[in-house]
């Protein structure tokens, strides 16, 4: 700590009392600290360490370093991390100083200096001599210190090309990696340099291949892209990277650099035997990328296409020719099932003047299946004076239904109310199930549509293509109106999963698919539509099991072909 | 044939011959084929409820019955509003309250079903199969409805066991296991039989009902040939 004067910025000892300099009073003065230069922290003067090692940064980086080594006598290298403030003329009155850190006896001078150009001191004087004079033996060491740095970078990069240059000549079949991008490239080593072809000629040519001709020495540097020039028009004078005028005696003072000394001067190559692994890596890799394969055809994909043909034909053969060919066969025996009885006995059973609901429950994709089965009931089930009120849950429902009446060429008058298009299967079914509107709707509540029978329906009839369509319709009606018999018309796919609520008594009869249709046609003795598709709808079952079959083994083949070759 | 008959019966062949092109694989006329189908049916659906539900159910009554009784129809009227609006991005939130509202009702109607239209009357009547009134109801081979009896018992908890996912608990430990209890797996491994043998009687009453919708297909391009060969008989 010492005590500095506020007269004349001398520096005293802490216990002094008044200056030894001026003799000013040094009572009430804050100690300082002492004023010695801060140490660099780093060792190294590590240039190309910094993120951006242009010029101006690495004579900046040099100014520091020589600055440090003039006021310490001993010489060491800043590094880039290490603080400008450690290295500054602590002389400087311009020099960018923190505002709060300058003691206030410092400004009072620095501003009574301003000020007042006489009121400076003597020792001021003595001061600003002295700085200039230590300015101007500074310019000098520094232009000394740049010259024998930049000596010492020439011998540097001299010695390193020698020594590349024996290397280059003594072993240069020992340049593996190079050699092999070479052969990729076609042409012998000893070779490669008489026909080697100019950079722009080598379209997608990879960096290494570039070091390689800069290896050789005869790669021109790149000319500038249109946005290099254009970013040099832009920048030139501005913030161009600067050069040293070796000319000028003031060194900091710098001028743009021209365009010509922007090209790109090639890096000088040094490679390490780990670089060289590692392209020798890269260059295995060019080759066999580079190296031709043979096309391979997609060989599958046409068998696929054809025997999608083939097979798809054979079906549409095969279902034709029975079809038309040899007339309606006799239907087999023992087709028709209990479930199948029951629905019968209640078409049979029905009185005449009955009122009958029908759930009209599948998409026009299965219309002939539901007509080939719900026809003959129909035809049984509606008697004369009968009212038939119809309820679709599939938008297509109502134009099914009218397609159907059309079809059933019914002898009896009957009476149809279409209720058309529920679009929620459940509210539908609810809905008709628990009365429907008109009868316990609340009071004010305006009657919609058409009013239901009042005395209720005598029996249901559900013609559906799906399990879960049918079983909407099953759970409400059964539960809420259990006393009315349900009866079922269903598609093939849909049988099997509704066959419990028969055997659990909540449906009265069913009937589903072809197979069951075959029984009920021959039991009523109805009609030859479900026997002219019979000899055709059975060879189709028999080509359909035989392509599973020989798609399973096809499968099973294909999948230990993957195996197999997963395994190698 | 009819003019009428030829031209829609000429449509029909066409779309038939364009969606069988299929087999060759996906093309240009299987595409069409599909997009008309999808585009009819939207346009017809939203004419269908136009013209079924909304005119009869909502427009009519407000337009004839009286204040009083159309006050009711404000409550469908002002969610059918919310949820249109709920298209503009900021009121997106308003169609949570109409949707609220039919997710409820149908998961009401939906579980009221399957509890009394399908779990009570299945269980009842798998009880009732084992009351040996019910084995000797028929004079001959009473043991096979005894066998189809134990069979439906059988199936039904088997098939229960594979849908159960409960943990096995250590009590010593005071830890959760994550296999099943040893039973559980044992029965699981039964029922998988019985939903495999379900599961193919579905599947081949779907290849059934496909086949069928071919062989009508096809007779359809062969009876319309041969009425346009026949020159119309």
């Amino acid at each position: 700590m010492i005590v500095i004067c506020p007269e004349c910025g001398a520096e005293n000892s802490l216990t002094a009392e008044v200056c030894q300099e001026c003799g000013a009073s040094l009572l009430g003065v804050i100690p300082s600290p002492s004023s010695e230069p801060l140490e660099p922290e780093g060792d190294d003067l590590d240039l190309f360490a910094q993120d951006d090692p242009d010029l101006p940064d690495l004579l900046n980086a040099l100014k520091q370093y020589e600055e440090v080594s003039d006021d310490g006598g001993e010489e060491q290298e800043p590094t880039p991390d290490s603080p400008k403030e450690s290295v500054k003329n602590p002389l400087d009155f311009n020099a960018g100083e923190d505002e709060d850190s300058i003691p206030e006896w410092l400004k009072r001078i620095r501003k009574r200096a301003h000020e007042e150009k006489d009121a400076i001191g003597e020792i001021t004087r003595k001061i600003n001599t002295a700085q200039e004079r230590l300015e101007s033996e500074k310019n000098g060491n520094k232009r000394k210190q740049y010259e024998s740095y930049l000596q010492r970078l020439r011998g540097q990069k001299r010695g390193i090309e020698e020594q590349l240059g024996e290397h280059h000549e003594s072993s240069k079949d020992d340049l593996d990696w190079l050699s092999k991008i070479k052969k990729a490239e076609g042409k012998h080593s000893d070779t490669y340099q008489e026909d080697q072809p100019s950079i722009d000629e080598r379209q997608g040519d990879s960096l290494l291949q570039w070091l390689v001709a800069v290896e050789n020495g005869d790669e021109a540097p790149e000319p500038l892209s249109e946005m290099e020039e254009e970013f040099v028009e832009r920048h030139r004078g501005e913030t161009l990277p600067t050069r040293i005028s070796s000319q000028e005696p003031d060194l900091e003072s710098t001028q743009p650099m021209s365009r010509d000394e922007l090209e790109f001067k090639p890096p000088e190559l040094s490679i390490s035997s780990e670089e060289q692994a590692q392209a020798d890596q890269l260059a295995a890799t060019i080759v066999d990328e580079r190296a031709s394969r043979p096309d391979r055809q997609p060989k599958r994909a046409p068998l696929k296409w054809v025997m999608r043909l083939v097979l798809g034909l054979i079906l549409i053969a095969g279902l034709s020719f029975p079809l038309f060919i040899g007339g309606a066969p006799t239907l087999p025996q023992g087709l028709l099932q209990p479930q199948n009885e029951a629905l019968l006995y209640w078409a049979r059973e029905v009185p005449a003047e009955t009122s009958l609901l029908l759930v009209f429950d599948y998409s026009a994709g299965y219309a002939s299946e539901i007509a080939l089965v719900a026809r003959p009931i129909l035809k049984e089930a509606i008697k004369q004076g009968s009212a038939i009120t119809l309820v679709s849950s599939t938008p297509s429902g109502s134009l099914l239904a009218k397609r159907l009446f059309g079809e059933l060429d019914a002898s009896a008058a009957y009476k149809v109310t279409d209720y058309g298009y529920f679009p929620v299967a459940a509210y539908g079914a609810y809905g008709m199930a628990s009365g429907g509107f008109s009868e316990d709707a609340l009071l004010d509540v305006p009657e919609m549509g058409k009013p239901l029978p009042s005395d209720g329906f005598d029996g249901v009839l559900i013609l559906s293509d799906s399990f879960e369509g049918a079983q909407v319709w099953i759970e409400q009606i059964s539960s809420l109106m259990p006393e009315i018999p349900l009866n079922l018309v269903v598609t093939a796919q849909a049988g099997p999963m509704l066959l419990p609520y028969w055997e659990s008594g909540q449906v009265n009869g069913m009937v589903s698919g072809l197979s069951e249709a075959a029984g009920v046609e021959r039991a009523l003795s109805d009609g030859e539509s479900v026997a002219t598709r019979w000899r055709s709808y059975q060879t189709g079952l028999l080509i359909l099991i035989a392509v599973l079959v020989i798609g399973a083994i096809f499968n099973t083949d294909t999948r230990g072909a993957d195996r197999r070759r997963g395994e190698e | 044939m009819s003019l009428s008959e030829l031209i829609w019966g000429g449509v029909g062949f066409l779309l038939t011959v364009m969606v069988l092109s299929y087999l060759i694989g996906d093309n240009f006329f299987f595409r069409l084929a599909a997009h008309l189908f999808i585009g009819l049916t939207a346009g017809y659906l939203v004419v269908l409820i136009v013209h079924h539900i909304l005119y009869p159910y909502l427009i009519t009554p407000l337009a004839t019955h009286s204040w009083m009784e159309a006050l009711w129809l404000g409550i469908p009227l002002l969610l059918i509003l919310l949820l249109v609006l709920s298209q503009i991005p900021k009121l997106a939130g308003l169609g949570s309250i109409p949707l609220a509202f039919l997710v409820g009702l149908t998961a009401a109607v939906a579980i009221g079903g399957a509890v009394f239209g399908t779990l009570i009357p299945q269980v009842r009547s798998l009880i009732d199969a084992f009351d040996p009134a019910f084995w000797y109801q028929a004079a001959e081979r009473p043991w096979l409805r005894i066998v189809d009896s134990a069979l439906m018992l059988v199936g039904a908890v088997t098939t229960l066991s594979f849908f159960h996912f409960g943990r096995k608990w250590r009590v010593d430990k005071k830890e959760q296991v994550v296999e099943r209890p040893r039973i559980l797996e044992i029965l699981s491994k039964v029922g998988q039989i019985f939903i495999g043998i379900t599961l193919g009687a579905v599947f081949a009453g779907v290849f059934s009902s496909a086949l069928l919708a071919l062989i009508d297909r096809i007779a359809f391009i062969v009876d319309f040939i041969a009425g346009l060969v026949g020159g119309g008989g």
